[in-house]
């Protein structure tokens, strides 16, 4: 299997997804100039009534400026901006969703191509119940749908699947689509959920994937909150810039005073833990609510774990289990000091940052030998789920990319401790072929509608193929990559 | 890049340390099995009887419900040689003084 195609089951070849590609581009381009017929028509017509209203009113008593105002400007906002102004600000937050789409269906920002998936995503911003449960098949996988995604699986509280879409989007490859309006309103919606649950660091993650006033001012919200360096001129100016401005005065107005007070200090909420027990729960803590976790800061955890757990310290339990009448009180010992190193391990898998090549203390040896074990059974076990000749029309592209947005966080995660050698062991005793094959057959059953995750799944599948020096599977995945591309335009 | 198995993990791990038995009836880690009962005894008539106080327990990191369910499977944990040893090994590195207020 070395291009494109390659795993084409034999009952989708009767009619293959080109032949219905083609149809779908021919109905798309008759409803493209359609539409572009009755935009003409609509704004020629405005354009005129302005024009002849204004015209005869003034009476040539209009400047240059006043007349570029009213025969430029405002017909240029009318027409480009203020379609999608009205959809996204005005008919989709009083859920007037046929308004909304009517908007986008006149805003020149928005693809024709893009109505369905908008359609999903203000589904799930109006928490319309069914949502993307279903998955219909018509919808496409693109920059919508994800973040339609990303945003129901946040409200859901599945935070890890909300961080792995977000975590796609800002590294999508060159040339993968991400509208503008996407980017505005659509992270926007995902950066006011984590907000309102004052998750500052999702609040900071989903931020970066985006663009607008709103965005920007939360974004700067959460990390003064956080104790960075917020000057209250900045947050009073974006707070005057942005949306909203009622709902986040209360707050800029609290940090803008704290700013003024007192310098700010790094999350002065949280106490300093004495105990090395206090620090490990910690660290618990800040992993379950998906705080980014630093591998040195795991393995100095680990260092303090070292006299807690150490031979001597076993001994002591092993005294007091005899006071309390534990039979096999050294195993039990013993089991104390494994809980702790499995669950170090678990904060390493997790935690960002390469792992240290040169061991601090005895622990750190024995912690990496089992993060890196736990890493390649996540591999080998998530690898497990993807079957070519079970990829059928009822996998919905997003859940095939969903699956595979799991194996590549497992993947990107293990690269940072497993090493170049252990990987391409994996890479060519299945990950290769087996991923590859999916990839191919997701792209065949669903063809268009796949193709920007098609895109996506290839590029990534090109690079970790160089990483691990395949060049055979860089050079076909590459040209898959492009043909996914050309086929998501 | 945060795994949902991950965070389902850790969230189970940090649920099973915060409610540590010797945290949840609020005794000493040496405290012996009479007073642990009598202690039990006293919070699940508490509970019973709608006292405020007695709904939340304090942990390092902040107060937790204290429910008639969990008093009485921290007593029952207690009651357990093997799983008091490994509950109070924990429970010694978590009592009061574990944190330090800023």
């Amino acid at each position: 299997m070395t291009t494109f195609g390659a795993t084409i089951p034999s009952q989708l070849r009767a009619r293959a997804p080109q032949s219905r590609d083609a149809d779908l581009v021919g109905r798309a381009g008759a409803r493209a100039a359609v539409r572009l017929l009755i935009w003409l028509a609509l704004w020629a017509t405005v354009l005129r009534n302005i024009g002849a209203s204004v015209g005869t009113w003034a009476a040539g008593s209009l400047g240059v400026c006043v007349t570029f105002l009213v025969a430029v400007v405002i017909p240029m906002w009318l027409f480009v901006v203020f379609p999608s102004w009205l959809a996204f600000r005005f008919a989709a937050p009083r859920g007037m969703r046929r308004l909304a789409l009517a908007a986008c269906w006149m805003s020149p920002l928005v693809r024709l191509r893009d109505l369905p998936s908008i359609a999903a995503f203000l589904d799930v911003v109006a928490d319309r119940p069914g949502t993307l449960s279903g998955f219909p098949t018509q919808l496409p996988v693109d920059a919508w749908t994800a973040l339609a995604a990303a945003l129901q699986a946040d409200r859901r509280r599945s935070f890890a699947l909300a961080a792995r879409i977000v975590d796609a989007l800002a590294h999508l490859p060159t040339g993968a689509r991400f509208p503008w309006l996407a980017r505005v309103h659509g992270v926007e919606a995902l950066v006011i959920s984590a907000f309102e649950r004052r998750d500052w660091p999702a609040t900071t993650r989903y931020a970066r994937l985006g663009q607008g006033r709103l965005i920007a001012l939360l974004a700067l919200v959460a990390r003064a909150t956080r104790g960075e360096e917020a000057p209250p001129s900045s947050l009073w100016t974006r707070w005057l810039a942005a949306p909203l401005r009622r709902t986040t005065l209360p707050l800029v107005r609290a940090l803008a005073w704290r700013g003024r007070t007192a310098p700010a200090s790094a999350d002065p909420a949280a106490p300093p833990h004495a105990t090395v027990h206090a620090r490990h729960v910690a660290m618990l803590e800040a992993a379950a609510r998906h705080e980014e976790i630093r591998s040195e800061d795991v393995m100095a955890l680990a260092a303090a774990w070292q006299p807690a757990i150490d031979d001597a310290a076993l001994a002591a339990t092993h005294a007091r289990a005899l006071g309390l009448g534990v039979r096999d009180g050294a195993a039990r010992a013993q089991a104390l000091r494994e809980q702790v190193l499995d669950e170090l391990a678990l904060l390493l898998v997790r935690a960002q940052g390469e792992q240290p090549r040169a061991p601090a203390h005895p622990f750190a040896e024995t912690l990496a030998r089992r993060a890196r074990e736990t890493e390649v059974a996540r591999i080998k076990a998530l690898l497990a789920a993807f079957d070519a000749d079970r990829v059928g029309p009822s996998l919905h592209p997003l859940a095939a990319w969903e699956r595979w947005l799991a194996l590549r966080a497992a993947w990107e995660r293990a690269e940072q401790s497993v090493g170049r050698a252990a990987l391409a062991t994996l890479w060519r005793t299945g990950v290769r072929d087996r991923l590859w094959g999916y990839c191919c057959a997701v792209s065949h059953v669903h063809g268009a509608h796949a193709a920007w995750a098609a895109h996506a799944m290839f590029d990534w599948l090109a690079d970790r193929a160089e990483y691990v020096g395949d060049m055979v599977a860089v050079l076909a995945n590459r040209e898959n990559a492009r043909i996914a591309q050309s086929l998501a335009r | 890049m945060i795994d949902a198995d991950d965070a389902d993990d850790f969230e189970n791990l940090l649920r099973e340390r915060l409610a540590n038995p010797f945290l949840v009836l609020a005794v000493a880690p040496a405290a012996a099995i009479a007073e642990i009962e009598r202690q039990g005894q006293r919070l699940l008539a508490e509970l019973a009887a709608g006292l405020e106080g007695a709904r939340r327990y304090a942990t390092p990191f902040g107060p937790r419900e204290r429910t008639p369910e969990l008093v009485r499977s921290a007593i029952a944990e207690l009651r357990d040689p093997a799983r008091r040893l490994a509950h109070e090994w924990w429970a010694r590195g978590l009592g009061p003084s574990s944190s330090v207020a800023a």
